[in-house]
């Protein structure tokens, strides 16, 4: 059997790990496009502040592809042929498959206005190259401009302040982090950075750029200085090769419940994918970094023959933003109960529907939030005078018996 | 293959030796519960959960298909041949995407990277806390039994 990847990030170690679960024969060609081998995309902000060294930049070491047996070719796939069962090489190689996965992953979107006036000094900050190419650009003392305030906006933003440069966030939403917390607890998130030297604007757009990118202007007339831009607006999923393929696709790869693609021998996984929200039952692109892992595991087992469904998975993430940890799983936008429970520098926000949790918002507060993620990805039910009596003091001894039991039965 | 400690809450007295002689067993005290205890500052790995009239360790399940491994952002978290499932501290970032995906809230926040069960890995014999414990509610297990008589 022949196996071949496209994409060396998260979805495709997975996916090693889940063919060589099944099949330990088969050949695993991983068609590497940025030709850096297996490394963690989240860690290129701590690369950007010395944090983490080069060689601690990896995600799957080159003793677990060697122990894999698994070939690693440092090259671009331009085009596939599912006729065939061939991927095209730019150097003019060509592959044959018996089965392929796409794991191309996803690319930064540039705001158009930054587009129309591209200059030297608007990066975007995805890729380990992207880190390589800011990180002489940075000038201690000097202001930078961060266009967006999600998790990379604001881990950008975290590492340029970290090596002194003067921060703006300018962010379209009435608060930051818009797609992870609510309003009280971005409010406190918010008031961390400013606390920590950042200047944080939002419902505020971006409406020009001088040529030279030196000034950038906003919806309110204001005008700031800018050394460097950074475009953290959002993501949207590569699927160029799959749609010049003819695979279905819509703003992500069309998947199965067996993440196989519209062609049959033909699998996606990670950023790349159009998955399922479990908790509103709806397609999602849910460009999580543990999701990914989990599609890719997935894939690979059913490429190898396993019948192993995907369920789909809930947002959730955690980040530290300049010592705080912020953490929120579940569904934002939630309509229930919402209770909240606050103690120093600590923070617990849940919302239930009922006797059911739908999301939570922890700062500072790491303790219970394993449990909770678990209760809402399973959708487990609890007695409905449980929540309210939970918030008065959360943690793991509150939780109610039958959770443990529940665990117990599972791992059981 | 599954290699555990498992804590039967029926015998556990709720004590904390395990805690003290797991503090003691990491972080280079050399089992000393008295350089842990006066001269450093002790981490012990797991937390006793205190739930009405019982008690219990709860300590790592060292899963399989573990979701705080499967998870890990940077690749930090391992499983070795035995299957214990511990901390690479040098790749550690301390981004706790593991401590937000453990179903049993075992995982801590440390000073350098998260702080779990090791099983006392390197150790000769059984774990520290299962050799601590004076009313036998701890014991090393072997896979396919169940996680925790409660």
């Amino acid at each position: 059997m022949q196996y071949v990847i496209i994409g060396n990030g998260i979805a495709a170690a997975g996916a090693v790990e889940g063919i060589r679960h099944l099949d330990k024969e088969g050949a695993i060609t991983v068609i590497d496009g940025e030709r850096r081998g297996s490394y963690s995309r989240p860690l290129i902000t701590y690369y950007l502040t010395g944090k983490r060294k080069p060689e601690q930049m990896r995600y799957r070491s080159e003793r677990f592809f060697q122990q894999h047996r698994v070939k690693v070719l440092p090259e671009q796939a331009v085009k596939i042929d599912p006729q065939a069962g061939q991927v095209m090489l730019r150097s003019g190689q060509v592959l044959g498959y018996d089965r392929l996965l796409l794991a191309t992953g996803a690319s930064p979107v540039i705001p158009e206005i930054l587009e129309k006036n591209g200059c030297d000094r608007v990066k975007t900050m995805y890729t380990w190259q992207d880190a390589e190419q800011l990180d002489p650009l940075i000038v201690p003392g000097q202001p930078a401009v961060v266009m967006g305030s999600g998790l990379i906006g604001l881990k950008t933003a975290e590492a340029l302040c970290q090596r002194g440069m003067q921060i703006t966030i300018i962010e379209k939403q009435p608060q930051v982090l818009p797609r992870l917390l609510s309003g009280p607890s971005a409010q406190l998130v918010g008031e961390h950075l400013q606390n920590n030297g950042m200047e944080i604007l939002t419902s505020r757009e971006v409406t020009g750029l001088q040529e030279d990118g030196q000034v950038i202007e906003l919806d309110n007339g204001r005008r700031i200085e800018a050394q460097l831009v950074i475009a953290a607006v959002g993501t949207k999923p590569n699927i160029s090769l799959a749609v010049a393929g003819g695979l279905a696709a819509d703003h992500g790869i069309k998947v199965d419940s067996y993440l196989r693609t519209s062609v049959a021998n033909i699998y996606a996984a990670g950023d790349v994918i159009e998955t399922v929200d479990i908790l509103s039952g709806r397609p999602a692109i849910m460009a999580l970094l543990p999701l990914a892992h989990r599609e890719g595991f997935v894939a690979g087992q059913n490429m190898a023959g396993g019948t192993y469904s995907y369920p789909g998975g809930i947002f959730m993430n955690s980040v530290n933003l300049m010592g705080m940890n912020i953490m929120a799983a579940g569904t934002p936008s939630a309509v229930g109960t919402t209770w909240q429970w606050r103690e120093n520098d600590q923070y617990l926000e849940i919302t239930t529907e009922g006797s059911c949790l739908k999301h939570y918002i922890a700062l500072n507060m790491s303790q219970v939030a394993g449990p909770l993620t678990t209760i809402i990805e399973r959708q487990m039910n609890f007695p409905e005078s449980f929540w309210p009596e939970f918030i008065r003091q959360p943690d793991l001894t509150s939780l109610p018996r039958l959770y443990w039991e529940e665990l117990r039965e599972v791992s059981g | 293959m599954i290699v555990k400690v498992v804590c039967s809450a029926e015998y556990c007295l709720g004590c904390g030796l395990c805690r003290i002689h797991c503090a003691a067993g990491h972080d280079g005290y050399n089992n000393s519960i008295l350089k842990a205890y006066q001269r450093g500052t002790p981490r012990p790995r797991a937390d006793l959960v205190y739930d009405q009239d019982r008690s219990w360790l709860n300590t790592c399940q060292h899963c399989p298909d573990a979701p705080c491994m499967n998870g890990c952002i940077t690749g930090a978290l391992q499983q070795d041949e035995q299957g214990v499932i511990y901390v690479d501290e040098e790749f550690c970032v301390s981004c706790y995407t593991c401590i937000m995906l453990c179903p049993y809230g075992h995982i801590h926040v440390g000073p350098q990277a998260v702080h779990k069960c090791d099983l006392c890995r390197g150790r000769s014999g059984q774990p520290a806390c299962v050799d601590a414990c004076p009313n036998g509610a701890l014991r090393l297990i072997d896979e396919g039994e169940s996680l925790c008589s409660m």
